[in-house]
């Protein structure tokens, strides 16, 4: 693919936003089961897409496709060649199970996910709907399910808001982001990276472009798992007898951050204010790890500039391993006799749901699926011997693949004058379905639907 | 040779003072015998006898299939790769007395193997064969197996008693000298667990380490420093004259290396190498099942004699460096290689890489190009399919998207590979070399605090 100039209004909007003032989501998973059918139901829908830079759009929605449905949409081999290997062989084979931790017989077995597994029926075409009010999104979901020819809807899954940016464990989410250059308000300068780190087409970090197909311009590609939390397993696991301050600090040093998103590292002790900030770093203040733990789930997501002896190098390289993430929660709260005093989850008014089931739809964007998410989960995020631990994974989300029969994950804290082992149990999350996407340009979702 | 240990083997060599020890050995096989090579080892379900060897580290056995370039043809070869404590010849008489009917099992179809084969023509024929590579790097140097498992097994009892402590609230006082105490004595109660520091070189050793540099800096300095005196000897000349020419000649011969390199890198044709339909599924099948995976490569290289001979002085400037500076357990700021070895096969037309790491291949070649390119880059480029660089050095835009491809083009399986300390990496036994060492060191109350931290 040749570099090419930018234009924001070619890229779809959840490259640029998350559309957080849209509490009311949904996604849609549909199959094709008729290609120029499909083609032009995808001709209506395409005029109602969201791109970057469309601020006016009262509703918002985005769309993604996996491999097969490019083919089945009628793109040539020839026109395909270049996507990734990850994108054309998907989220569910041996080897990338093991990447992932999704290992048979475990807790995120793909054969027993809802959807996106072996046992499940494929998912061509995601469909991610935002809308500011339930009703709204109501509305929108029956336009979408009456029009829908040539495709079968598989599932939907709506999302649920949940007030203070707070995800299910009771923190607050979403505050670790990359900015794009060229998009949106530019964040902290460690955090800011180039285009091609998201998008395809552009250069990236090294002014290198990702290898990718033509049609693949201003694309990129999405991951989407649907992950169940077990809360109140996360909170009895942290004492249910301790007083409430040790269960809070204890979570924080799991999390990195206290409740209401203020890092340990700015704050080691609770903050008298919330100051959910990004900027900060680790290497100055922490470097060993006394106030956020090494193990913590954000030091893993995001080592910033400890991962080598030189904070600048680290930084530089962390850049190159960076997730846009767009996640959504879904379920409703669990009850407040769950959570510790003061932390309970409170859903958005008028938010309905039918399950017990809580968790979170993990959405992230990247121009490459093997250098940033899956090189995170498997390198830093899964791994036991990140960064001179030796048996933990990450103690919020990781997978445990190599814990053997007796062996329960630890959690160390460093400390003074000695660091201290906490077991914990297997997880607390569960993956349940998830595939890989890709998210294309306004020119090639024109040239699909054939508008 | 550490202190007070009897000295074994050639006096002069290496392994006296760098260990672990590695050999290659390359046997050719006939074609249609290597299906059948193959066939035993990629099925082996044993150990090959390695597990009843306890100095070895890592080893690998696997075929390489014949090929043809313009200068010839390359015979179909078995090839077996050891890291191990000790010299070469301990090495093989332990093994082919460990595991002689499976070694003659496996390799009796391989040329000029002993018709009646005894342990001891076995090894002559292991020996004759073998090669040590043109580079090779060590990340936990100095290490010993069985003090690497020592030490593994220290810091994980020390783990223990620390949890322990913790649970019953014995160091609530927080005194660091008394806790450093309790941790001396506890150790002295384990007679399991190392009770002295690791045994330093001796003196010897060191000196062979030292005229070992000398040896590579002067031969570095010989062109030049012969030029400079030649320059010399006609003139009348002040004390500091000599230095500063050879100096002079050194930057002269060096300019000219990089305009030849470039004049070949512009001139060169740019060839775009990808692996073959199912070539990456075949080779991940074996990947990422633990903590450490492995890899090996066969690549040509670039097709002139200057390139040949710019591979074979870059590949002995990296030995030089990994062994008197990359010796700390990284390599240019990589800390997850255990081991890792090059050798220049086939009169120099093929260069053979093994090497075994920690983590992802992703996260290794990831890191090739992220952290470490200064020690991998320039030996690369001198390789046909290596996207090109600029004075050997810098990468150009693309460099990375093109150099992973590559690289997983000219991989080939290993069929078999053991792995002594399968669940140690590199970081974390270096770790555990500095938790024994600092435990046998006299302290104050930071520095405690310090060594504390490592556990």
């Amino acid at each position: 693919m040749k570099k090419s100039d930018f234009d924001a209004g070619e890229v779809q909007g959840l490259l640029a936003s998350g559309y957080a003032k849209h509490t009311a989501a949904c996604f849609v998973l549909l199959r094709i089961l008729n290609g120029q059918a499909a083609r032009e139901w995808l001709g209506r829908i395409a005029a109602q897409i969201t791109y970057c830079g469309n601020r006016q759009a009262v509703s918002k929605l985005n769309i993604a496709f996996s491999y097969a449905a490019l083919g089945k949409l009628g793109c040539s081999p020839e026109e395909l060649d270049g996507f990734s290997r990850e994108f054309c062989e998907g989220m569910v084979t041996p080897h990338r199970q093991r990447i992932l931790g999704d290992l048979p017989g475990g807790p995120n077995d793909p054969e027993t996910w809802q959807w996106g597994g072996p046992r499940n029926p494929p998912i061509d075409v995601l469909l991610m709907v935002y809308e500011l009010t339930p009703a709204a999104l109501q509305t929108r979901l029956d336009g979408i399910r009456s029009g829908a020819e040539g495709v079968e809807i598989i599932q939907e899954h709506r999302s649920t808001g949940l007030q203070n940016n707070r995800e299910h464990f009771g923190f607050r989410d979403g505050i670790a982001q990359p900015t794009i250059e060229g998009i949106g308000k530019p964040g902290p300068a460690r955090d800011r990276v180039a285009r091609g780190e998201f998008i395809l087409g552009h250069p990236d970090e090294t002014g290198s472009l990702e290898l990718a197909p033509a049609m693949a311009l201003n694309g990129s590609y999405v991951v989407l798992r649907q992950i169940l939390q077990d809360v109140p397993g996360f909170w009895e696991s942290l004492g249910q007898d301790s007083p409430v301050a040790e269960r809070i600090a204890l979570a924080a040093k799991i999390v990195g951050r206290w409740p209401d998103g203020t890092p340990l590292t700015l704050s080691p002790e609770p903050p008298v204010a919330a100051n959910p900030t990004n900027d900060f770093a680790f290497h100055a203040k922490d470097r060993e790890g006394l106030r956020c733990p090494f193990g913590a789930h954000i030091r893993r997501a995001n080592p910033r500039d400890t991962l080598l002896d030189h904070p600048a190098a680290s930084m530089e390289m962390i850049n190159r391993h960076r997730l846009l993430r767009r996640g959504r929660s879904f379920g409703l709260p669990a009850p407040p006799s769950t959570y510790p005093e003061g932390l309970a989850v409170k859903a958005m008014e008028g938010v309905m749901g039918s399950t017990d089931l809580r968790g979170l739809f993990f959405i992230c964007l990247n121009a490459s699926l093997a250098r940033q998410f899956e090189f995170v989960q498997q390198n830093w995020v899964n791994l036991p011997k990140f960064d001179d631990l030796t048996h933990d994974t990450d103690p919020l989300v990781g997978a445990t693949p190599w814990a053997g029969p007796g062996q329960s994950p630890e959690f160390m804290i460093q400390g003074c004058p000695v660091s201290k082992r906490v077991s914990r149990p297997q997880t607390y999350v569960h993956t349940i379905g998830g595939a890989y996407f890709f998210l294309p340009g306004k020119k090639t979702l024109q040239r699909l639907a054939g508008t | 040779m550490r202190k007070g240990e009897p000295r074994t083997g050639d006096l002069f060599s290496d392994s006296q003072w760098r260990q672990p020890e590695t050999i290659t050995v390359f046997a050719d096989l006939p074609d249609n015998a290597a299906d059948g090579v193959r066939n035993l080892l990629a099925g082996a379900t044993d150990s090959l006898g390695l597990d009843q060897l306890p100095g070895v580290h890592f080893f690998r056995a696997f075929v390489i299939a014949s090929g043809v370039d313009a200068a010839g043809a390359f015979p179909t070869r078995a090839v077996i790769s050891a890291v191990f404590d000790g010299e070469t010849d301990e090495f093989f008489s332990q093994w082919c007395a460990a595991a002689h009917d499976r070694i003659v099992e496996i390799f009796h179809p391989c040329a000029d193997f002993p018709s009646t084969a005894t342990s001891e023509n076995v090894c002559q024929w292991l020996q004759a064969r073998a090669e040590r590579p043109k580079t090779y790097h060590i990340g936990p140097v100095r290490s010993r197996a069985s003090e690497v498992r020592e030490e593994a097994r220290l810091r994980s009892a020390l783990g223990d008693f620390i949890a322990a402590q913790n649970t019953a609230g014995a160091w609530q006082h927080g005194d660091l000298l008394r806790i450093w105490d309790d941790i001396r004595a506890f150790v002295r109660s384990r007679v399991d667990l190392p009770q002295t520091p690791r045994v330093p070189n001796d003196w010897f050793a060191r000196v062979l380490q030292t005229l070992d540099l000398v040896k590579r800096v002067g031969l570095l300095l010989l062109v030049p420093g012969v030029l400079a005196w030649l320059w010399l000897s006609r003139t009348r000349h002040s004390l500091w004259s000599y230095p500063l020419a050879v100096l002079g000649f050194l930057a002269a011969m060096f300019s000219a290396w990089a305009i030849l390199v470039r004049i070949y890198e512009l001139a060169e044709p740019d060839v775009v190498v990808k692996p073959a339909p199912g070539q990456v599924a075949a080779a991940v099948v074996d990947e990422d099942k633990g903590f450490q995976n492995q890899f090996t490569m066969l690549t040509p290289v670039r097709d002139s004699f200057f390139r040949r001979l710019n591979l074979r002085f870059v590949l002995w400037l990296a030995d030089g460096l990994s062994r008197h500076f990359w010796n700390g357990g990284q390599l240019a700021g990589i800390e997850t290689i255990h081991f890792a070895r090059f050798h220049q096969i086939d009169g120099g037309r093929r260069m053979f890489f093994m090497s075994d790491f920690d983590g992802s291949w992703e996260r290794y070649l990831f890191d090739f190009v992220e952290i470490g390119s200064l020690a991998v880059v320039p030996i690369w480029t001198n390789l046909r399919g290596c996207p090109k660089t600029r004075f050997l050095r810098w990468t150009t835009p693309g460099f990375e998207q093109r150099f992973l491809p590559f690289t997983r083009a000219y991989q080939i399986r290993t069929h078999f590979w053991y792995s002594a300390m399968s669940t140690l990496t590199v970081s974390e036994i270096n770790r555990n070399a500095d938790i024994r060492a600092g435990l046998f060191q006299k302290k104050g109350r930071r520095a405690i605090q310090q060594w504390l931290q490592l556990i």
